[in-house]
């Protein structure tokens, strides 16, 4: 089971080309930045702010983030999930 | 045996219309158009990644980058390469020239971006893309096009002219003459009734005749 989902996820970073998530599905540096910066529930553009990224950078990253399962949506903000927390600390 | 050619009927963006939404695999991650809401875009298309017009045209758009970063302008280009080719050529043009590449590249291998917005000049080449330029506003609004020939590199201040005018037709509800740059004279636009030709002639603007009025700007 975990050999295919690790196929999928190859599979999807070269299809995709993620930014905010590296080939082995930790988060990239501009994807921990982002990360950090959803630590409390935050805008797109409160995150853009915070991680010092350009807005249209963090809309996509969020998309890498949410699939990747280190960032969750609640009321159109978003927030580090507790695979994100982790990921952070690895 | 006669060989078919098969025009294909794509419908292209027009000027005040919606630029068509896509999402493409650039430098910078997997990006939708729409991710540029709220700012204006330059997306621009080169015919390929090492070739010198286009790097002294990167270099170029690299050059003005701080400049559109003040009119909260961002930038794409995009080119019918791939990722990698981009990425080992913006290395190289930063090893070469000293000049790194701010903005993303779109690697249209499949060329739907540059079909959806007509930059394939068949005319010119069939597998590259000419040197086209779109001006998005931040409502998504396809606001101004230019187009290049391959042989032909862009001038960089007249998209900053272009940028700079649209966003003071737009701020005070003014049009621009020819070749007007910011601190010029603006054209008042032309009245529609009678009776506002008229009152345009009271109103201290300096006008050749009731359809020609400039003004200063304030501020």
């Amino acid at each position: 089971m975990s050999v295919r989902i690790g196929t999928s996820a190859r599979r999807k970073w070269k299809d995709d080309k993620l930014a905010c998530v590296s080939p082995n599905g930790k988060p990239t540096e501009s994807g921990k930045k982002m990360l950090k910066a959803a630590l409390e529930l935050r805008t797109p553009e409160e995150i853009a702010s915070a991680a010092a990224l350009p807005l249209f950078r963090v809309r996509s990253g969020i998309r890498d983030l949410i699939e990747a399962g280190y960032l969750k949506e609640a009321q159109g903000k978003f927030i580090i999930t507790d695979a994100g927390l982790k990921a952070l600390k690895e | 045996m006669e060989e078919v050619i098969r025009e294909e009927s794509v419908r292209l963006p027009r000027l005040g219309e919606k630029a068509p939404e896509f999402e493409a695999v650039t430098t910078q991650g997997k990006l939708k158009l729409s991710d540029f809401k709220g700012s204006w875009l330059i997306l621009f298309s080169h015919p390929a990644d090492f070739t010198p017009v286009c790097t002294t045209e990167f270099i170029g758009f690299a050059e003005i980058y701080d400049e559109l970063q003040k009119r909260n302008v961002h930038l794409m280009g995009l080119s019918i390469d791939s990722v990698y080719s981009h990425i080992s050529w913006v290395r190289n043009i930063e090893e070469k020239f000293g000049i790194k590449i701010p903005f993303p590249v779109i690697a249209d291998l499949n060329k739907e971006v540059a079909k959806l917005y007509g930059m394939i000049m068949p005319g010119e080449s069939k597998t590259e893309t000419s040197r086209c330029v779109f001006l998005i506003d931040p409502e998504g609004i396809l606001r101004a096009m230019i187009y290049y020939p391959l042989t032909t590199g862009r001038n960089m201040d007249e998209i900053l002219r272009i940028i700079d005018a649209l966003q003071t037709t737009d701020k005070h509800h003014v049009a621009t003459p020819a070749n007007w740059r910011p601190g010029d004279k603006v054209i008042v636009p032309p009245p529609a009734t009678q009776e506002a030709a008229e009152e345009r002639l009271k109103q201290g603007f300096e006008c050749k005749d009731w359809y020609f009025c400039k003004k200063k700007m304030e501020g």
